[in-house]
């Protein structure tokens, strides 16, 4: 008695050639997403502090406003006024399903005083009594405190 | 009775590594692309006062400990009530020395042409001393 096993042979061929076309997709998909997220956070010198607690800046909602180091106050990539800026606050304060507004200002270490000032006052008269500011750890940027 | 056995050769399965080096370079290339040595930030919160603003305020009340924080060459001077602090860590130990801070609001007022870190340094001189009853003053002020 003869036992013959024919054995069929069973080829595995892993075709990954696909994978680089979901990864294209991938990278054009976070490309657009992280070019969108960062125009609200502008590349700017921020002041140190010690005391500041650790903060995504474009987590939470707020409303992000930079100031440069010429006085310029940016929204969203785009310039804007303090009278602006004023009835875009009064615009957010006055609509009904509004919840309590928190502005994030991002300020350039060297960005004049009287800027940051008035776009405060602007923030006051809007009703707004806190803000939060943004700065880095001592040591993370030029300093000759 | 005589068995016998055929040996095959099980295919052994073959990936192809040419493809996933593609794969590599271009996520190499992605994450140098998109991100940035940026220093991680952080928050700190401010307190808007309303002192001076405003109709009837004419009158301050006594119970506000000022900073002044004024331009001058090559810097800006800083004046805790009146007076003259040396550097914002002499403020620090300024503000700690006063216990009466405790019941008492700290305002922080800034002169036109001072940089903005110098007023943040102020901030941070009061965090770090425990005051938090502290807010920028929405007037400017007079040398």
């Amino acid at each position: 008695m003869q036992l013959h096993k024919a054995k069929r042979t069973y080829g595995c061929e892993i075709n990954i050639a696909p994978l680089i076309d979901v990864v294209f997709l991938l990278i054009i998909f976070f490309l657009t997403v992280s070019h969108i997220a960062r125009v609200q956070v502008e590349p700017l010198e921020l002041p140190e502090a010690r005391e500041g607690k650790k903060a995504d800046p474009l987590a939470g909602g707020r409303l992000i406003v930079n100031v440069h180091k010429n006085g310029r106050v940016a929204i969203a990539g785009e310039t804007h006024s303090l009278t602006s800026i004023r009835r875009l606050l009064v615009e957010e304060t006055g609509r009904e399903d509004s919840g309590p507004i928190s502005i994030l200002i991002r300020g350039d270490r060297e960005a004049p005083w009287e800027k940051i000032r008035e776009l405060m006052n602007v923030c006051t008269d809007c009703g707004i009594g806190q803000v939060d500011v943004a700065v880095i750890e001592p040591g993370q940027g030029p300093s000759d405190l | 009775m005589r068995l016998t056995r055929q040996k095959s050769v099980l295919a052994v399965p073959q990936l192809n590594m040419a493809s996933m080096v593609d794969v590599v370079f271009l996520l190499l290339i992605f994450f140098m692309c998109t991100s940035s040595l940026n220093p991680l930030e952080n928050d700190i919160s401010s307190q808007l006062s309303r002192l001076g603003k405003g109709r009837g305020q004419g009158t301050e009340p006594e119970s506000v400990v000022r900073i002044h924080v004024l331009a001058v060459t090559g810097g800006v001077q800083i004046r805790c009530s009146g007076k003259t602090i040396r550097s914002f860590s002499s403020l620090e130990e300024e503000l700690k020395k006063r216990v009466e801070l405790d019941d008492r609001r700290v305002v922080i007022e800034g002169q036109a042409g001072v940089a903005f870190r110098y007023m943040v340094a102020a901030l941070d001189a009061c965090h770090r001393a425990g005051v938090r009853r502290v807010a920028f003053s929405p007037r400017e002020v007079s040398p």
